[in-house]
C-alpha cells in the first residue's frame, strides 16, 4: 500500500484561530500527521522560537515551495539532514547583542538537536524592508532591493548550504498591532513580511528557507497563550534550525526520480473553512482531491469553500479532521461513518 | 522590488484554476506574482491580496 499524504495549510498573516501566533498549530499538526504517513506543512504552523515539537513525519516545506508543489511544477524529496547555512541580515549582524544572542541559540541547536549548522553569512547592507497592510486586514511586507537578499544566499549555496535558515530585523511594528496580536486578537503584524522573505529565495533558488525574526527582547507581560512561545527566549532561531534541519528538498517535477513526491500522491488538504483561498486549496479542489475545511476562524479572511465554489468536507474541528484523514487513509466512506444512513437507490448523483 | 498588491478581479463563470489565475495576476500587475491568494468575495468579484516581483 502506498503511503497516505496529506497537505496542512495554516496561511500567514490573516490570524487564524488556531496557528496564526506562535507555533500554535503544533498539536493540531500532530494530531492529523498521526493519522498519516507523511503530513506536510509550512513552517509557520509549527515554528515557535525556542520549541520546535512537529512530529517526525511532518513534512517541513517552505509556503512558496507548497504552492509550486500544489500546482504540479515541483515534487518533493525527503532527505536524512541538510547541511544549513544562517544568512543574517546586515542591520543584525552588525549588532554585537543580536550576535551574541544569536551564535549561543545555534550553538545549542547544534549541540542537543545535532543540527547541521555551517556557519553565516551577512548580507552587503541591511534588507531594507517595510510592514504593510492589505485592504482585508492581512498582514503583509515589501522589499525594495531584493537582489541585497539573494546575493547572501546565492553565495551561501555556493558554499554548501542545503538549505538557509534567515535571519532579519523587522520593521518598528505599529503599537495598537503589537498589542492586538499580543492579546490573540490580531494577525500577526510581521507574518506576511516573513513569508515573503522565504518565499523570495525558495522562488529564486529552489532550497529549503524559514524565516527567524530578530528583535531586541522586550517583557511584555502575560500574553495570549498562543503568543507565549515567543517570550520564552532571547531568540526564534531554534525552532527554524530544526525544522530546516530535515526539511525535503525542492526539485523540478521533470526531474523528480522514484522516492520524491508530486501532487499527484497526496491525498487530502487541510485548511481553515474561512481561509480556502490560497494556491495548495484551489489546485486540491481543480485536481478533485479531497479538501477537508476546518471551521477554525480566521481574523482577516472570509473565503469560504461554498463562496468560491469548492466542494468540501466541512469538519468542525481538527479534532474531526484527523478522523476523516483516518477514515481516507482506511478507505471508508465518510456517508457510512454518520447517522442516518442514506437508502440505497436507483438514482446515481450526478457529478 | 517586492511589492504588495490588493485587486479585485471578476470571480470566473467556470470554477477558480489557481495556474490560470496567476497568468491573469502577472498580466494585470505586470510582474511575477511571488505570493497571492483570494481574501475574500463578494458580488461576483475576488479580492486577490499578495506581493509581486517587478
Amino acid at each position: 500500500m502506498r503511503p497516505f499524504i496529506a497537505l496542512q495549510i495554516v496561511p500567514t498573516g490573516i490570524g487564524c484561530e488556531v496557528g496564526g501566533f506562535a507555533g500554535d498549530a503544533t498539536p493540531a499538526t500532530n494530531l492529523l500527521a498521526s493519522a498519516c504517513d507523511w503530513l506536510l506543512t509550512h513552517p509557520n504552523a509549527v515554528n515557535a522560537a525556542v520549541m520546535y515539537r512537529a512530529r517526525p513525519n511532518v513534512g517541513y516545506v517552505e509556503g512558496h515551495a507548497l504552492d509550486r508543489f500544489a500546482l504540479g511544477h515541483w515534487a518533493l524529496r525527503p532527505v536524512r539532514s541538510n547541511r544549513i547555512t544562517m544568512v543574517i541580515d546586515r542591520a543584525v549582524a552588525d549588532d554585537p547583542q543580536a550576535m551574541i544572542r544569536l551564535t549561543n541559540a545555534a550553538n545549542a541547536t547544534r549541540t542537543v538537536a545535532g543540527t547541521d549548522l555551517i556557519g553565516w553569512l551577512p548580507t552587503a547592507e541591511p534588507l531594507g524592508l517595510k510592514l504593510t497592510d492589505g485592504t482585508s486586514g492581512a498582514t503583509h511586507g515589501e522589499i525594495s532591493n531584493p537582489e541585497i537578499l539573494l546575493d547572501a544566499a546565492r553565495e551561501a549555496v555556493r558554499r554548501g548550504a542545503e538549505a538557509i535558515a534567515l535571519v532579519a530585523r523587522m520593521p518598528e511594528v505599529p503599537a495598537d498591532q503589537a498589542e492586538a496580536y499580543s492579546r490573540g486578537l490580531g494577525p500577526d503584524p510581521i507574518g506576511g513580511l516573513e513569508a515573503i522573505l522565504s518565499h523570495l529565495v525558495v522562488d529564486a533558488l529552489m532550497v529549503p528557507c524559514a524565516h527567524a525574526p530578530y528583535e531586541p527582547f522586550e517583557e511584555e507581560g502575560i500574553v495570549d497563550p498562543r503568543v507565549a512561545a515567543e517570550t520564552a527566549g532571547l531568540t526564534f532561531l531554534p525552532c527554524i534550525l530544526e525544522g530546516l534541519a530535515r526539511a525535503p528538498r525542492y526539485v523540478n517535477v521533470a526531474e523528480a526520480r522514484p522516492g520524491d513526491v508530486t501532487i499527484a500522491e497526496v491525498d487530502a488538504v487541510v485548511a481553515p473553512w474561512d481561509a480556502c483561498g490560497g494556491i495548495p486549496m484551489l489546485a486540491a479542489a481543480e485536481r478533485g482531491l479531497p479538501l477537508i475545511a476546518v471551521k477554525s476562524g480566521a481574523s482577516a479572511c472570509r473565503v469560504s469553500p461554498p463562496e468560491l465554489g469548492l466542494e468540501a468536507i466541512e469538519a468542525s474541528s481538527y479534532l474531526e479532521a484527523a478522523g476523516i484523514l483516518m477514515a481516507l487513509k482506511e478507505g471508508l466512506s465518510l456517508s457510512m461513518l454518520r447517522r442516518p444512513v442514506a437508502p440505497l437507490s436507483d438514482a446515481l448523483p450526478s457529478r | 522590488m517586492v511589492q504588495t498588491f490588493a485587486l479585485w478581479i471578476p470571480a470566473p463563470s467556470e470554477g477558480i484554476r489557481a495556474s490560470e489565475l496567476e497568468i491573469s495576476l502577472a498580466e494585470a500587475l505586470q510582474g511575477r506574482p511571488l505570493r497571492w491568494a483570494i481574501l475574500e468575495a463578494r458580488e461576483g468579484r475576488l479580492l486577490v491580496e499578495g506581493a509581486v516581483i517587478r
